[in-house]
Formats: C-alpha cells, structure tokens, sequence
C-alpha cells in the first residue's frame, strides 16, 4: 500500500513538474509583442530597426524607397520615419514608405 | 501517523497537479485565440483575388516587390535577410507600378520586367544592382507585351516565356543577353501555350510545368538544359492517378536537390506541396503549407533553405513574418 503511495506520488510530482515546465513557456508566449524602434549608427549617418517583442522585423541602414545606399543624415530623420512604419504595421497597412511621406516629413535626402 | 502525512501530501500534488492541467488548458486556450486573430487578419485578404509580387534571390537575400494590394498597383521594393530573418525596404521600382511581372536573376543582377498596371499588358525591363542598391532600365521585349510570364536565369543568360498578351495566351521563348542587352527568340518549346506557369532549376536544368488556358489547368512537364538550349518532355502530371500537382500561380523552387510546387490555384486557391524527384521523374506529396491557403505567392531559396512569402500581393504585413518558413525539416514529417 505503502509502496503505490509512493509510486503515484512520484507520478504526480513528475507530471506536476511536467505540466509546469510547458505552462512557464505558454506563459512566455502569450505576451502581446510590443513594437519599439531603435535608431542605430551607421557609417555616415543613422538608420533604424523596428522589433516585436525580441523579434527584429525591419533594419533599414538605408532611407527607405531611395535610390543608392545613403543613410539618414541625423538620428531626429531616422526616428520620424520609423515612427510611422511602427504606425503603418499597428494600423495593418503595409508598412511601405513612399518618396513623397518622406518629402512631407522634410527628410534630408541629398542629391535629390 | 506517517500514512496520513503521506496520503496528506499525495492529496496536495494531486491538487497542485489538476490545476496545473487547469491552467495548461488556459493557457492554450489563450493561444489558440492568439492563432485566430491571425487567421481573422488572413482571412480579410484570402478571398479577395490576388496578383502577384516579383522578385529573385541573391546569395542569402531574397528581394521582392512591385504588385497589387487590392486598391493600388505597388512599386515598392524589399529585401529578406535569410540569415537575420529581417526585412528592409530597398530603392522603389523606377517602372510603372504592375503585378504580374517576371523576376530573375543573372550573375549577381536582379531583373523585374513585363506584367500589368491595371490597363494594359508591359514590355518594359528594369535591371537591380544589389550593392549599390539602383535600378536601370534595359532593353524591352521586342513586339511583345505581357503578364503571367515565367522567366528565369542560366548560364549567364536571361529567358523569358510563355504569359498572357492581352488577348491570348502564349508560347514563345526570348533570351536575354546581359551583355549585350538584346532579347532574341528562342524557338523549340514544345509545350502547350498558357499562363501562371512555373518554373524551378536543380543542377543547372530547368524545369516547367503547370499554368492554365482556356480554364484547363496543364498537365506537360519540361525541363530546359541551357547548355544546349533544348527542351524535353517529362511524364506528365497526372502520370499517376494520386498525382494532384496541376495547378495554376503556384510557386516553384529547388531546395536541396529536389524541386518543388506549392500553393497556388486549383479552380480556388490551394496549399499542397508536390515534391519532384529529377532522378525518377516522380512526384510526391509533401506537408501542406502552414497557414491559409494562397496563390500568387512567392518563395525564395537559396538551395538549403526555402521561405513561402504570402500571397498576398505587394503588401508585406510585417507581423505576419512568421509565416516565411524553411522546408528543412519537412522531408521528416511526412
């Protein structure tokens, strides 16, 4: 009697810690991802990246949509334009950034 | 005494023990709500008809753009970072904004020509440079305008084919020389004409298959050896009677010596994946695609692994990332 008591005990405690194991990871999982961007220093200038959660969704060492690799040319021009990707991916539109949102944002784009 | 403690304890794991199973179910009851979310977010999008995005792979980067998000034609330009498993939004397409066009690669540079801008079929060709990160134009079809080509890069040429002009579907083969920058006709596809067809390349050969005209879905199978520019005839796809492969819009790619066809239309989108197996000349059915179904897809591989971009035209919502997956593993869960 002594000796099934023991055996569904260990059972027990073996399933508990079973269980546990796959909650504490559910419980990791389950987190809303929250969106944040990161200006980042790039050769000659700035750029940025855009997270969910841990996740790194979007590097941009380069202005969007513009021709050749040229950066941002400060880290304020950077945020602005990251700032309404964050928005486009929140409000579920495609977070394509277009010249002409980067004109309205005055963005400095050189030889343009 | 000590019975009692025990029975006392064992009592208190069970206890512990049911709600931790409680508490397992909540929270996968959490997660399956999570998963219906994105589902209801596919959904919006799944019925509505879809045209395709273009692009091409470049050693670990796959780029993809242009394409129809429903209202607009797109010019947007993006690359995927295998490695980083990140996007970046590239130079836009200098073109008029189309869906439907063709992407191929030659030698390091990326092409992205023909298709349709809502009005008419195009002819036009744009060249990408991936390193400085520009488009130029280049030299466009001659006589021939088009959407729902395929096309492709081998042996340091560009080749262009069948498509839809507008008014028929068709058949006819162009070879691109980078070179020189002129398309010349490349006669001897012995296939049927069509449109949506697809295309994969394993060891140099080239493979074709599927697409559709007058609403019959294809069933001729080619390969293409650019070393002699001939084509062959293969079994068809419907050789044996379990063979489902015919479809239309699919997407094609190589992955570790083996060709695939995935996804695309089977009068309705679909999203089975058939294996091809060059050394038998047989197919087989693998894991479906993870996700809703879809067509008009894109996929890039770069030989060991391969990613399923939606099908949802040139509108990339970011937070549906996690549905580019590699193939890897698959051939284990059949």
């Amino acid at each position: 009697m002594r000796k099934i008591t023991i055996i569904v005990a260990t059972i027990l405690i073996l399933g508990l810690f079973l269980y546990g194991v796959t909650h504490l990871s559910f419980d990791e999982k389950v987190q809303e991802p929250i969106l944040r961007k990161e200006v980042i220093k790039v050769h000659n200038g700035y750029g940025y990246q855009i997270f969910s959660g841990e996740k790194l969704l979007v590097q941009q060492e380069f202005i969007p949509a513009v021709r050749g690799n040229q950066p941002f040319q400060s880290a304020k021009d950077a945020e602005k334009v990251a700032k309404l990707v964050i928005d486009k991916i929140r409000n579920r539109t495609s977070p394509k950034i277009s010249i002409d949102e980067l004109k309205e944002m005055e963005i400095v784009i050189l030889g343009q | 005494m000590t019975g009692m403690k025990t029975a006392a304890r064992l009592y208190k794991s069970a206890f512990i023990f049911t709600l931790s199973i409680l508490s397992f179910y909540s929270c996968s009851n959490d997660d399956d709500d999570e998963e219906l979310g994105n589902w209801v977010d596919r959904s919006v999008f799944d019925g509505s008809p879809r045209s395709s995005v273009s692009g091409f792979v470049i050693d670990n980067i796959g780029y993809m753009g242009v394409g129809y998000d429903g209202d607009d034609y797109l010019n947007s330009f993006w690359s995927y970072n295998m490695e980083g498993d990140y996007w970046s939004q590239k130079a836009d397409f200098p073109g008029v904004p189309r869906n439907a066009a063709v992407g191929f690669q030659v030698d390091g540079t990326g092409y992205i020509g023909s298709g349709y801008d809502g009005v008419d079929e195009l002819s036009d060709f744009y060249a990408y440079n991936p390193s400085s990160n520009s488009w130029s134009p280049i030299a466009s079809l001659p006589d021939t305008k088009r959407r729902s080509a395929v096309a492709f890069g081998a042996n340091g040429y560009g080749y262009f084919g069948t498509g839809y002009d507008g008014e028929n579907d068709l058949k006819d083969f162009w070879k691109y020389d980078p070179t020189a920058d002129t398309w010349t006709e490349l006669e001897g596809f012995g296939g049927n004409k069509r449109r949506s067809a697809t295309t994969f390349t394993i060891n140099g050969l080239v493979y074709l298959g599927t697409g559709i005209s007058n609403g019959v879905y294809l069933d001729d199978f080619w390969v293409f050896d650019p070393a002699t520019e001939s084509w062959t005839k293969k079994l068809d796809l419907d050789e044996e009677d379990d063979y489902d492969v015919a479809r239309s819009n699919a997407v094609g790619f190589e992955l570790n010596g083996y060709g695939y066809i995935a996804c695309g239309e089977q009068s309705g989108a679909t999203n089975t994946v058939w294996e091809y197996d060059p050394s038998t000349d047989t197919w087989e059915q693998k894991t479906s695609f993870e996700g809703a179904t879809r067509q008009d897809a894109i996929a890039f591989s770069n030989s060991s692994r391969a990613f399923i971009g939606m099908g949802r035209t040139g509108t990339l919502y970011l937070d549906d990332l996690d549905e580019f997956f590699p193939f890897d593993e698959y051939d284990d869960e059949d």
